[in-house]
């Protein structure tokens, strides 16, 4: 999953520009598909892995830490303002069939949000034209979406209560 | 004791969470386009060799395109070789003899694109070793602006494109004398604009906007077309929307250009 996540995002959907003023995040499934009873600290270990992976191969020299880190540690309170406490006691991988349709991309859409605010301010470094960080905040999110739920889809394993 | 190593359970994972966002931030302020050129030299040799693969795919269905190019560019250059040796007595008489000629130009490949981010670089498989230098302007095969050399290591070269948050340059109207400031704001990487020309400057939609001399770049080349344009906040200029002339999504072969007098001119106007 890690593998063909990274490099689908860097050597496809980074270099088709496909979306205009956004990137779609294929990448991020790898932490936002994680089991809701891992815990903090190998979900930072994760993030670490996944985001200083992603700066190397992108020459972003950490832009993509800051925020994987970011989404690895508030992933907790995201599935507990988006799905409840109880989720966290889930062993499952998220995905539509065990979470329900409604719930997964509640649960998606708010995990991307909370990752591409802060990637996308960091990546801007200034509040100039700031509707447009908006607007990439946004559209990168929406666009993200169904890539990962199509990641979802597409790793059977990951489904599986 | 206990209530201590309790204390430090609870705060272990926040704690380390500080401490690693630190570190990452600290590592993205201090970056550099030379960490940038480091680091893709060093991993080039990875995603380079699958992304050569793609890019060997697409070449192939380039071809037709880039032949259709090439023949331009050779029935270009004989007119103006043409024109040239027709003229070659009026030339000699105006250069001094020994004269260089004040813009070198060479060619280059691009390796590696973006116009996904808001900072966005390209890099080109020449460095230092080619004779290429920080500063140099690149432009289109057509001779349309790009972006320019930020730095280099021997083999490689880290390139500012225009769609970049940092890139400024001189522009004006083509056919006007009203000089202004080329940028990019962080949107569509194709729509930049023109700023600080003066109200009575009166563009028409499709106006050509070219280069204005500097260290950089040399005059007249073509930056981007007039779209639109509004009042700037000061009320006394406005502020013009281009469309850029080259397409640097699809950027692959760019001509790199050396003035060779950029730093007699640079240090000249560095106090300005």
């Amino acid at each position: 999953m890690f593998v063909v996540a990274v490099l689908l995002q860097v050597l496809l959907l980074d270099a088709l520009f496909i979306v205009p003023s956004g990137v779609p995040m294929l990448y991020l499934a790898f932490l936002v598909l994680q089991p809701f009873d891992r815990n903090t600290l190998a979900m930072l270990g994760l993030g670490a892995l996944l985001g200083v992976t992603m700066d190397l191969l992108t020459g972003m020299d950490g832009l993509y830490t800051i925020a994987a880190l970011w989404l690895a540690f508030v992933r907790r309170g995201v599935v507990i303002l988006s799905l409840g406490k109880d989720a966290l006691r889930e062993s499952y991988f998220p995905s539509p069939r065990a979470l329900g349709g409604g719930r997964f991309w509640l649960y998606v859409l708010s995990a991307l949000l909370v990752h591409n605010v802060v990637f996308f301010i960091f990546e801007a470094l200034t509040f100039d034209h700031f509707h447009i960080t908006l607007s990439r905040i946004v559209v990168s999110t929406l666009f993200s979406a169904p890539f990962i739920w199509a990641a979802a889809k597409l790793f059977p394993s990951f489904n599986k209560k | 004791m206990y209530k201590l190593i309790t204390l430090l359970k609870q705060i272990a994972v926040p704690l380390l969470f500080i401490l690693a966002e630190v570190l990452a931030i600290y590592h993205y302020a201090g970056s550099s386009a030379y960490n940038k050129a480091r680091i893709l030299s060093a991993t080039n040799s990875t995603v380079g060799a699958v992304s050569g693969m793609f890019g060997s795919v697409g070449d192939y269905f380039r071809l037709s395109s880039e032949n259709k190019a090439l023949r331009g560019e050779v029935e270009s250059l004989r007119n103006r070789l043409a024109d040239l040796v027709a003229d070659s007595t009026a030339v000699s008489s105006y250069s001094a003899e020994g004269e260089i000629a004040p813009y070198y130009f060479s060619s280059a490949r691009v390796l590696q694109n973006s116009v996904i981010r808001q900072r966005n670089y390209f890099i080109i498989d020449k460095g230092l070793r080619d004779g290429v230098q920080a500063n140099m302007a690149v432009l289109s095969m057509e001779g349309e602006v790009a972006g320019y050399v930020v730095t280099c290591s021997e083999k490689f070269s880290v390139c500012m494109s225009m769609a970049n948050l940092d890139f400024t340059m001189g522009g004006r109207i083509e056919g006007k004398e009203f000089y202004g400031s080329v940028g990019w704001n962080g949107g569509d990487h194709r729509t930049i604009t023109l700023t600080d020309i003066p109200r009575y400057a009166a563009p028409q939609v499709g106006d050509t906007v070219v280069s204005t001399v500097s260290f950089r770049f040399p005059p007249d080349m073509t930056v981007g077309y007039v779209e639109s344009w509004e009042e700037a906040e000061d009320q006394t200029t406005i502020d013009i929307t281009l469309r850029t002339a080259v397409d640097l999504a699809t950027l692959r072969d760019v001509l790199l250009v050396q003035y060779q007098d950029s730093q007699e001119l640079e240090e000249l106007t560095s106090g300005y």
